[in-house]
């Protein structure tokens, strides 16, 4: 009898157990539909806004570092606080180039430039920015070893200041992305030397810093000394919420304000809140599907441009990306410099099998595809999508999907034969990603040409701008036309605000400059 | 020594009640969901129309119960590529009893062996085996296999590998435990009097009073084999993104919990009734042959 009971009791339990598990999902359902009424406007944090503006911003990454010439500042992240912190001397205005610290600026020869360094401009500690703090801050970026960007400068020969407000830059060749190039260049005073300099860094742009805590939080204050009209923030708050749920329900509560890096899916959402406004921008992050052209059956041009023939990029784009989504065509986002507007290749299977057939595989083979963890937003969705279609003309594809350090070392190693990730051209100058990947001594993904060699160069070499985009023209044909990848789509940057937040204006390389926002009271 | 005692009584006890004939009903209630499971797994692929492979991105993120473009139901709803929920469910019970009996056939077998070894000679050759078995059981089960998964790589043989080598330690303890009490009774001294070989001995005389015991504890090492291989694919150390895991399954909707609850959950009641269930078997023989155990 005893043991009757107890089993009883414990079949009591399961069904418990069982109706548990069902009420959660029900709890998922309900969640759903009031998904509306969950997102009401909480005035609670806006209310103490009034008398002070204050901005908190959370964004999909964490700012882990402040030194602008070190290891971090390919990252955005950097780039980001650096734009608030620091100015440069040019920056970049849709295709064109607008003074910031140089007034003006002319190329002496080919091989030099001058710069006329603004006047009356100080750093937070009140010292003046003189063109020997332009000097250094060149100097610490060419110099430095763990910088990404280094490579940028490959053919710098000096720098001079000439006087208080002229600095001369010579260059070995001629150099057509200098002022790309200087747009990322933030000016230190020449005397920030010590190691713990970048903890509370001092620079000479529109925020100074308050406090600094890595990976976790960056707390700015307006300077009303900035030469170009103090900011109307007050203060600015940047703190890391790595998960994107508890990042979007902040903003749903009015926790923060700005946030971007908006998956797809959860556009619709945001939108039915009347307190929140989307706002899309196109940006410098693309994905690309690379093939090792040093490997069999990609050697051959037909194959390359079979695949790509068998996909249908758009109703992928449209699909799975919607409006974070855009088909590509060039290899390069339309707002780069350097881009070209080619005819995107047509969903054609029968001609994909076609052009097998002619590179001598009628009955398709098989194949690998690689790409890491997290190498940018839906991956797996879009690899799982393109596999899918490959089947459908006899390509079988074995998915690879392993971790980033170990991704990195194979795709260095031309160890893969075909490989999905994003991509930013982080200058918004094609020179840093075409030039940069494509050229045959680069041997990134086993393509070689040496009429692409010669283009890409000379468009390096040339500092005439209009120039440079006709020879661009001709490159982005020539890795179109061979299909050295597949150029699938370009995301757009998806940004939410609340609606009391003016004049954000997002950045195409997730930098916004702060110092325009202001918060409606 | 109070151990061994028991488990000889237990033995007996065992041995009277399977000569009498008689339907235990609790057992037969709790074979049923795991029955239908193990059919399911066998011939659900057989008969449904699926290829996990094929994506179908114009019906996405649908909910359950939704026509799909080609005039299917989705009765479970549809992921995040368009593929149908049900049919991955029925994919990925293969997958689950594929990979939970392997381990149960691989690590049980060998872990048995051992056992046997261990318990008939004891000695240096028991102290040896026990001391590494100790060992292992000091560390967390599913650290060690994240971190042989890790170097193996994704797969199903590795996971099989993995978690083989995570469950011999128990099935090892317990034909110890059971061998060592049998060694000592009259019958294996007879058959070592009259001369009959140490392996004939073991695998005649010895093995067949370890059966009751460890069939309890295959039915529940099933059950934790099947979370291990559902928490390693969470984790995207299990198959490989191309075959359709319950765990891979969950971690892929996790995502998409708030808009499309139905990618994680599914699988995961799917999961959580065959466990319970299997839990439940074992529950039952365990109370019938073996009330010692626990």
């Amino acid at each position: 009898m005893q043991k009757w009971r107890f089993t009883v009791n414990k079949f009591k339990l399961i069904v418990l157990g069982s109706f548990l598990i069902l009420f959660a999902g029900c709890a998922g359902i309900s969640e759903e539909y009031s998904g509306g009424v969950s997102s009401e406007p909480t005035d609670k944090s806006t209310a103490a806004k009034s008398d002070d503006q204050t901005l908190k911003v959370a964004f999909d990454q964490s700012i882990n570092s402040l030194d602008p010439y070190g290891a971090h500042n390919g990252e955005p992240s950097t780039v980001l606080a650096s734009r608030q912190i620091y100015d440069t001397l040019v920056i970049k205005d849709g295709t064109d180039y607008k003074p910031r610290l140089a007034e003006e600026w002319k190329e002496k020869d080919a091989n030099t430039w001058v710069f006329k360094i603004r006047k009356g401009v100080t750093f937070h500690d009140g010292s003046p920015l003189t063109a020997e703090d332009v000097k250094y801050s060149l100097e610490q970026q060419v110099n430095s070893e763990d910088s990404p960007l280094t490579v940028l400068w490959n053919d710098f020969e000096a720098v001079e200041a000439t006087n208080d407000h002229t600095l001369t830059i010579k260059t070995k060749k001629p150099m057509g992305t200098m002022l790309s190039n200087l747009s990322l260049l933030f000016i230190t005073p020449a005397d920030s030397k010590n190691d713990d300099f970048y903890e509370k860094p001092v620079g000479s742009g529109p925020f100074k810093v308050e406090s600094f805590v890595p990976g976790e939080s960056l707390i700015l204050t307006g300077n009303e000394d900035f030469w170009d009209g103090a900011p109307d923030l007050t203060k600015l708050e940047f703190v890391n919420i790595p998960e994107t749920a508890a990042r979007l329900t902040a903003l749903q509560t009015g926790e923060i304000d700005v946030t971007w890096t908006i998956p797809a899916d959860q556009i619709a959402e945001l939108e039915q809140a009347e307190d929140i406004e989307i706002i899309k921008t196109p940006s410098y992050l693309y994905y690309f599907n690379w093939f090792n052209s040093s490997r069999e059956p990609f050697d051959d041009p037909l194959v390359r441009r079979a695949m790509w023939h068998a996909i249908d990029t758009k109703t992928i784009v449209k699909d799975l990306f919607g409006e974070t989504g855009e088909v590509m065509s060039s290899p390069i986002p339309k707002e780069v410099f350097g881009s070209s507007d080619m005819e995107t290749y047509a969903y054609d299977p029968e001609l994909a099998k076609e052009l097998l057939a002619e590179a001598g595989y009628p009955d398709g083979f098989s194949t690998s595809m690689m790409w890491s963890n997290g190498g940018g937003p839906q991956i797996l969705q879009l690899a799982e999508t393109m596999m899918s279609y490959w089947s459908e003309i006899g390509v079988q594809v074995e998915p690879i999907q392993i971790e980033r350090a170990e991704w990195i070392e194979k795709l260095v190693a031309l160890d893969w034969d075909m490989d999905l990730q994003t991509n930013s051209v982080i200058t918004g100058d094609g020179d840093y990603t075409l030039g940069r990947l494509y050229i045959s001594d680069a041997n990134r993904n086993g393509y070689k040409n040496e009429e692409l060699d010669k283009l890409l160069i000379a468009a390096k070499e040339t500092t005439d701008q209009a120039e440079r985009q006709k020879l661009y023209n001709r490159v982005n044909q020539i890795i179109w036309d061979e299909a050295v990848g597949i150029f699938p789509l370009e995301l757009k940057q998806i940004a939410a605000i609340r609606t009391h937040v003016e004049g954000f204006k997002p950045s195409p390389s997730d930098d916004p400059e702060f110092r325009y926002v202001s918060v409606k009271k | 020594m109070t151990q061994e005692s028991t488990m000889s009584v237990s033995n007996e006890m065992v041995m009277k009640r399977t000569t009498l004939v008689k339907w235990d009903w609790g057992i037969i209630i709790a074979c049923i969901p795991v029955t239908m499971y193990v059919l399911i797994g066998i011939f659900g692929p057989i008969f449904i129309d699926f290829d996990p492979t094929k994506t179908f991105t114009g019906s996405r993120l649908l909910p359950p119960g939704s026509v799909l473009e080609n005039g299917k139901t989705a009765w479970l709803g549809t992921d995040q590529v368009g593929r149908d929920i049900l049919s991955q469910i029925i994919y990925g019970t293969r997958i689950s009893l594929l990979v939970s009996l392997a381990t149960v056939l691989i690590g049980g077998s060998v872990g048995v062996l051992l056992g046997l070894i261990s318990g008939y000679f004891g000695g240096l050759v028991d102290s040896i085996i026990m001391r590494i078995a100790d060992i292992q059981l000091a560390f967390p089960a599913i650290l060690l296999a994240i971190l042989i998964a890790g170097v193996l790589g994704p797969s199903i043989t590795n996971v099989i590998i993995t978690l083989s080598i995570t469950r011999w330690v128990t099935f090892a303890r317990v034909t110890r435990g059971a061998t060592m009490a049998t060694k000592k009774r009259e019958f294996v001294d007879s058959a070592r009097v009259l001369g009959v070989s140490n392996l004939k001995i073991l695998f005649k005389h010895v093995f067949p009073m370890c059966v009751s015991p460890l069939m309890v504890i295959i039915t529940v090492q099933i059950g934790l084999v099947i979370i291990s291989e559902a928490s390693l694919s969470f984790l995207g150390l299990g198959v490989p993104p191309s075959q359709p895991s319950w765990g891979l399954l969950i971690s892929h909707g996790r995502d998409y919990i708030n808009s499309a609850w139905w990618i994680a959950t599914m699988p995961g009641i799917a999961l959580a009734i065959l466990v319970v269930s299997v839990g439940f078997l074992g529950d039952k023989l365990r109370d019938k042959f073996d009330p010692s155990l626990d």
